[in-house]
């Protein structure tokens, strides 16, 4: 196998989501002060206990300093120079689509060429979709059903207006705005997002799913995912994002919140595909995100399922924190990196219930220039009796021009604890490709199918329809990687 | 007050002229640029040395009167007839303890000054270097006798004493050698090692290099040591460490050549407050090299072990080889242990893995035990004896197995492991 730099992996591979939509959008002013803060809130007409939040979290960032610890480099940001507010333009002013069919038929065409089921005459995938598009959610399908059920699923803006109360019980109790950097920026300027409630003992009928979309130059996306599981609910939810092609870095800062109580599970998988910048590194979305769910009740479950295989930078580690007895947590992720991409990505298992435990599958590929790192935690405190941890991280190398990193960090704080972590790092066997090449398969052929074979423990555990993308999305990541 | 603030002192007390003095100035001006590393420091994360910056200590060094015989009944307990002995007492040669150096080895007229500092223990080191060692071994000289440099460290009738050794050894090509380095102290006495040992070893030579520290447990105890691997030799490494209040020892061995291969071990026992960190970096800068790691430790009381291990396979160093493992064994409830292998890879045609486990004795091996009628905190003895035994026997040569095996027994009959036992 041969990968010098020269026929470098991925070299015609294109980004198929780099279009921009021309569409008016409502924008505030660059920059970032308490002004522009108070100009979101007003906008979105929320009550003052929300707009105290944002202001505390925003004056708490401004005594922070940026971390830099992570094993990825970029420019400073100048968080001045961002534009923390942009919403396509409403047809009469403060009047929101009472249906999908009154949306903004530019903004319709956006997401069919996304491949993004919009309306909701064409049921093809059965899955309830939230399209965040800049700044705000622009529609919720499939409400009927869900009603139904009683499960809420709509904006965090209308939650902050129809359903305060369960706002403020769990809005920050996972990712308090003092937890990190992102997250209090987040705190402070966060626009839109998803907000779900499964009731008691629901299954919901359907899968979930928020859809991000960064369209505006200059923007930056903010946006917040609350979700509530609660006892003995059940809820798979998807997410997945596009950004068009800029020169530009773009920022994406965003917090989900997960809840699970009782007996409740949830299922989070997400499929990032942002714009990863072009050959030479130029452009791209950093994609700097706070990710955490709270097994708060007992027997609850939370599992984590991420392809990663967009941004410039992706800095980001869904934890999970098993409080409850008997709780379990699970991390799967693939994190594919090309050309000049930067991946600082793992999860954090913090074990302080009785009989928890938590699996860590991660995969990591890297090719051409990149770099990929797994950076992970695996907490035990001192009352987790009997905590269980088994980590696995593999990372396979394509091209000598990459570099590949393991970075666990293992605490353990009881002595009725087990833990077990193994990494390994390697290329693709030789022999593999002989085998295979042997049976008549071209080179493209086999990486891909190899490679897919190293994923294929992640891949099973995403949903159906999030599968064969993810096994596309790699693919195609993959064309003429190799000479 | 802490440990920067007895540099004017020493430098009266211990003048230098030329080459050490600078040497001397840029350490200090080091140390007291950058501080004493703290928790934020990502190398340092689970291990915080307030204690030691929190203390005055002396840098006296030596004693005014000869010794006296107590103290050398004392000492000569740690000598092993088997081993050529250098022994230093309070930070200086004891001329009347020491054995002849074994045909080969030569006084280096110069000591290579390092020129950069990797952090300020290492510079604090350089502030307060005296007399500095340096020798070398001709090549293809085959050593029989393992040579030990012990360091005594006795009791300060003011405040507690810092000492701050520093050794350079380098090994000539197609030679071998066995090197120890070890750190005792006088019954319970308090005092800061800090020490800096540089090997280098050329060209197929063969080289065991083993530091025991078994200091007094409420001694601080602050290691580097950095190894340069040529081309085609062959290292064994040992970080034993069953002393000190707070110990920490830094291992970095650079491959500078290809077709080496190092086996780099450690053990490390700890009971009550003590904390022990071990911190590794195998550099493969160089293709073709084959290192193995394996750190294995048990934990009693309220103790906390750290590992700490990164290899780091650079850009072009093909074929390298490299795995690390570390074991940890909680016999106690409070006891912690924090481990952090870490892998850094820059070329694709390598193989590379770490594991790491923290966990409990297995339940069916003590069952057997005790269904042989061996009581409970026999039994848990047994079996960590030989959960850690097995890294002593990794080390090729007997004659230093045996003397780790000695160490190991007399760690063993501290822990209190019968009293955990009833409390769990």
């Amino acid at each position: 196998m041969d990968n010098k730099s020269s026929n470098n992996p991925l070299e015609s591979y294109e980004y198929k989501y780099g279009f921009t939509t021309d569409i008016e959008t409502d924008q505030v002013p660059l920059g970032l002060n308490e002004d522009i803060i108070r100009l979101i809130s007003s906008k979105k007409n929320e009550p003052e206990w929300m707009l105290e939040y944002r202001l505390k979290a925003f004056r708490h960032w401004q005594t922070m300093v940026e971390p830099t610890w992570a094993h990825v480099s970029y420019p400073k940001i100048d968080f001045q120079a961002i534009r923390y507010y942009s919403a396509p333009k409403k047809t009469k002013e403060g009047d929101a689509p009472k249906s999908m069919d009154d949306l903004d038929p530019e903004l319709i065409k956006t997401f069919e060429k996304l491949g993004i089921p919009l309306s909701e005459q064409k049921r093809i995938s059965g899955i309830a979709v939230d399209v965040v598009f800049d700044s705000v959610s622009v529609g919720t399908s499939h409400t009927e059903v869900l009603d139904k059920a009683g499960v809420i699923f709509c904006s965090i803006s209308e939650a902050v207006q129809k359903h305060p109360d369960l706002v403020k019980k769990y809005f920050g109790s996972v990712v308090p705005y003092a937890d990190n950097y992102y997250a209090a920026l987040n705190a402070a300027v966060f626009t839109d997002g998803s907000f779900c409630y499964i009731p008691k003992g629901v299954r919901c009928p359907i899968d979930l799913s928020t859809y991000f979309r960064i369209n505006a130059k200059d923007t930056g996306q903010f946006e917040r995912t609350l979700l509530i599981c609660d006892e003995g609910g059940y809820v798979n939810y998807l997410e997945g994002c596009t950004a068009p092609q800029r020169d530009e870095n773009q920022l994406h800062a965003a917090v989900v919140e997960l809840v699970a109580l009782d007996n409740a599970e949830i299922k989070y998988s997400t499929v990032q595909n942002w714009y990863t910048g072009d050959k030479e590194g130029r452009g791209g979305i950093y994609n700097f995100v706070t990710k955490r769910g709270k097994a708060a009740g007992k027997n609850s479950k939370i599992s984590w399922t991420q392809v990663e295989s967009g941004s410039a930078i992706t800095w980001k580690y869904p934890s999970c924190i098993l409080q409850g007895d008997n709780s379990e947590g699970a991390f799967y992720s693939v994190a594919l990196t090309h050309d000049k991409m930067q991946a600082d990505t793992g999860t954090k298992m913090i074990h302080i219930g009785k009989n928890t435990k938590s699996t860590i599958i991660s995969k990591g590929i890297s090719t051409g220039q990149s770099s990929n790192a797994y950076r992970g935690q695996v907490k035990i405190m001192p009352s987790a009796e009997n905590a269980r941890n088994y980590s696995q991280c593999d990372s396979m190398l394509v091209g000598d021009q990459c570099s590949a990193s393991t970075y666990p960090y293992i605490e353990v704080k009881n002595k009725t604890a087990t833990l077990e972590h193994e990494a390994t790092t390697s290329r693709i066997s030789e022999d593999q490709i002989f085998y295979l090449q042997s049976r008549g398969m071209d080179m493209e052929k086999t990486i891909s199918m190899l490679v897919n074979g190293f994923c294929k423990e992640v891949f099973k555990e995403l949903p159906l329809e999030f599968s064969v993308e993810a096994v596309k999305l790699i693919e195609m990541k993959l064309e003429n990687s190799v000479g | 007050m802490n440990i920067f603030s007895d540099y004017d002192r020493f430098v009266k007390a211990f003048p230098a002229k030329g080459a050490l003095a600078a040497f001397r100035q840029s350490g200090q001006d080091y140390a007291l640029q950058k501080g004493l590393p703290t928790r934020k420091d990502e190398d340092w994360h689970y291990t915080s040395v307030k204690a030691v910056s929190d203390l005055q200590f002396t840098s006296d060094l030596g004693s005014s009167a000869p010794l006296n015989s107590d103290l050398v009944t004392e000492i000569k307990k740690h000598l092993n007839p088997q081993f050529t002995n250098v022994v230093f007492v309070n930070g200086i040669l004891e001329k009347s303890l020491t054995d002849d150096l074994p045909f080969g080895f030569a006084l280096k007229e110069d000591f290579a000054f390092p020129t950069k500092f990797d952090d300020a223990f290492d510079a604090v080191n350089g502030a307060y270097a005296y007399n500095p060692l340096s020798i070398s071994l001709a090549k293809e000289t085959a050593v029989e006798k393992p040579v030990n440099f012990l360091f005594f460290t006795a009791k300060s009738p003011s405040s507690p004493r810092m000492l701050h050794p520093r050794l350079q050894i380098d090994i000539g090509a197609r030679s071998s050698v066995r090197i120890l380095e070890s750190y005792y102290g006088d019954q319970d006495s308090r005092y800061l090692v800090n020490s800096v040992v540089e090997l280098n070893v050329a060209d197929s030579a063969k080289v065991t290099y083993a530091r025991i520290q078994a200091d007094t447990e409420s001694a601080f105890n602050i290691g580097r040591t950095r190894i340069n691997v040529e081309k085609n030799a062959t290292l064994e490494t040992m970080a034993f460490s069953v002393g000190a209040q707070l110990s920490r020892h830094t291992l970095e061995v650079a491959l500078k050549g290809p077709g080496s291969s190092s086996g780099i071990f450690g053990v490390y026992a700890t009971r009550g407050s003590q904390h022990s960190d071990n911190t590794t970096l195998i550099d493969h800068q160089v293709g073709e090299c084959s290192t193995e790691q394996l750190y294995k430790g048990i934990l009693d009381n309220e103790s906390r072990a750290v590992f700490s291990g990164k290899v780091l396979i650079q850009k072009g160093a093909q074929k390298a080889n490299s795995s690390q493992l570390n074991n940890n064994l909680l016999l106690s409830q409070k006891a912690e242990a924090d481990s952090k292998p870490m892998l850094d890879i820059y070329a694709d045609d390598v193989k590379a893995a770490h594991g790491s486990t923290v966990g409990q004795l297995n339940k069916e091996e003590l069952f057997y035990l005790l269904s042989r009628s061996i009581p409970k905190h026999k039994a848990i003895s047994m079996l960590s004896y030989g959960f850690l035994s097995e890294v002593i026997y990794k080390i090729s040569d007997e004659k230093i197995q045996h003397w780790l095996s000695l160490h190991l027994d007399q760690a063993f009959a501290r822990l209190q492991v019968a009293e955990a036992t009833q409390k769990s």
